[in-house]
């Protein structure tokens, strides 16, 4: 058994092959409209708050995520409309969750600049008549 | 958003959907091509560098609960992972010696470090940071002959966390200072000895993520609903003075009123633990009625790493805002080559 450095063992051949992010399933369930895609390296910190995202669109007739094994990093995520491609709905969806998270980090950081002004000069004062 | 109610009942929680915004949703849906306008609003209610008290009002719990994940497994920090252990006569064993090192927070910047390759064998600047730990154990000299108390008869009985001195590697001088690469807290304890032990090691941080190894976590992270109270009669006399045991301090005051009756009046229901002990006496079980709202979320965190407290979170939606870039560029990589075909 091959060792590295460090006495570990060194990892198999097969780990380390580059892995898609981004893949989808084919077979009989699987069209243009209707897609199960498959995330790789992600659980459900990004599939609970895509899922949520995706659902408000209207032209999503059905829309879920699961993790088909919990000891496989990867996370299925199935989207079925009727008309419109559902990669198009997969884009427009992770745009409109990136847009939210940059609107939620612009107010965090007004709100931590807002804090600090509004409580930091009082301990200053409290120095200064000391 | 839905903005339903969880009512808190004696055995069971009852999810209320607000019926009236389903149709207001529905008003949204039918414009899908306008910029999404993001209804909510952050307040911070308390904060320092080492905790965080901020509300998130009009916000999916699906993404807050994306903020704390990422807090406690993707923010990294930087934390001793490989220890070189030359010489160790302590009773502490090396392997319980290296763990307790491992798990000693580090005043280190991770933002100034990259994560080191796997396949790296030699430290560099740019990726670790290097300790070393070198203290012997020696009777003290100056001791009276009946001194009885162990750590004035010996020096150095006790291995703290503040013997760890950093070795600078590479141009980490020109960048760091002594005082920013310490230890968190100086009196953390490693390791006890007995006159004629020595522990002499070098240790080595890198950066790494909660995912892999807790001890790379860089805080704590947690939330809950904001609970409501309201009672539903008049509550007064001696089943007030019960109705205000029942919740945490501060959460239901007995006020006089004007005719001299005590009543019971909720003052702030924001303190609540929601321990529904008011459903244990019979008499006043049905005086309270006890909600969460789902969309008003009180967030807390705490630091114990060089980040300070709000750093962490906005670091965290950093990460969730790099994990739609990664896929968005990976989509992208997909419909161009449609297009090709």
């Amino acid at each position: 058994m091959p060792v590295g450095a460090d006495g570990f063992r060194l990892p198999n051949v097969n780990e380390s092959i580059a892995k898609n992010k981004l893949e989808w399933l084919t077979g009989p369930g699987q069209n243009e409209c209707c897609r199960t895609f498959v995330i790789n390296e992600e659980d459900h910190t990004l599939g609970n708050a895509l899922k949520h995202v995706i659902i408000q669109n209207p032209a999503v007739e059905f829309c879920g995520y699961t993790i088909p094994h919990p000891m496989e990093r990867k996370i299925h995520v199935r989207i079925q409309t009727n008309k419109t491609p559902a990669v198009q709905v997969l884009h427009e969806a992770l745009k409109v969750l990136k847009e939210q998270n940059e609107v939620v980090k612009k107010m965090i950081q007004d709100e931590v600049k807002r804090y600090e002004e509004t409580h930091l000069p009082q301990e200053s004062e409290e120095m200064v008549s000391q | 958003m839905e903005t339903g109610k969880i009512t808190l009942q004696e055995f069971q929680l009852v999810y209320e959907k607000d019926s009236s915004n389903l149709s207001a949703k529905k008003k949204n849906k039918k414009k899908p091509n306008e910029g999404c306008s993001v209804e909510g609003q952050v307040e911070i209610i308390k904060m320092d560098p080492q905790e965080l008290e901020i509300d998130f009002v009009g916000f999916h719990l699906s993404l807050i609960n994306a903020y704390r994940r990422i807090i406690l497994a993707e923010v990294a920090t930087i934390a001793i992972e490989k220890v070189d252990i030359f010489n160790n006569t302590s009773i502490v064993q090396d392997e319980v010696l290296a763990h307790r090192l491992g798990l000693v927070p580090l005043k280190v910047d991770p933002r100034y470090f990259e994560f080191q390759n796997k396949e790296e064998t030699e430290w560099g600047a740019q990726d670790s940071v290097q300790y070393k730990l070198n203290v012997q154990c020696t009777k003290n000299p100056h001791a009276l002959g009946d001194e009885t108390d162990p750590d004035t008869l010996y020096l150095n009985r006790k291995v703290l966390s503040s013997s760890l001195k950093w070795v600078p590697l590479g141009n980490q001088t020109d960048i760091f200072q002594e005082t920013s690469m310490q230890p968190l807290h100086d009196d953390i304890l490693l390791a006890k000895m007995n006159a004629g032990h020595e522990i002499h090691l070098n240790a080595y941080a890198v950066k790494g993520i909660g995912s892999d190894h807790a001890k790379f976590q860089p805080g704590l992270a947690w939330y809950r609903l904001l609970p409501e109270i309201e009672l539903t009669r008049e509550v007064e006399g001696e089943q007030a003075e019960l109705l205000q045991k029942c919740f945490s301090s501060g959460v239901i005051n007995v006020v006089t009123t004007p005719e001299g009756k005590k009543v019971a009046r909720v003052n702030d229901a924001r303190n609540d633990a929601c321990s529904r002990n008011v459903f244990q006496y019979d008499s006043i079980k049905d005086s309270v009625k006890l909600t969460r709202k789902t969309d008003h979320v009180i967030f807390y965190v705490e630091s114990h790493s060089a980040l300070k407290s709000f750093e962490i979170l906005e670091e965290s939606v950093n990460i969730m805002i790099g994990k739609c870039d990664l896929l968005l560029a990976e989509i992208d990589k997909y419909t161009d080559s449609d297009v090709g075909n």
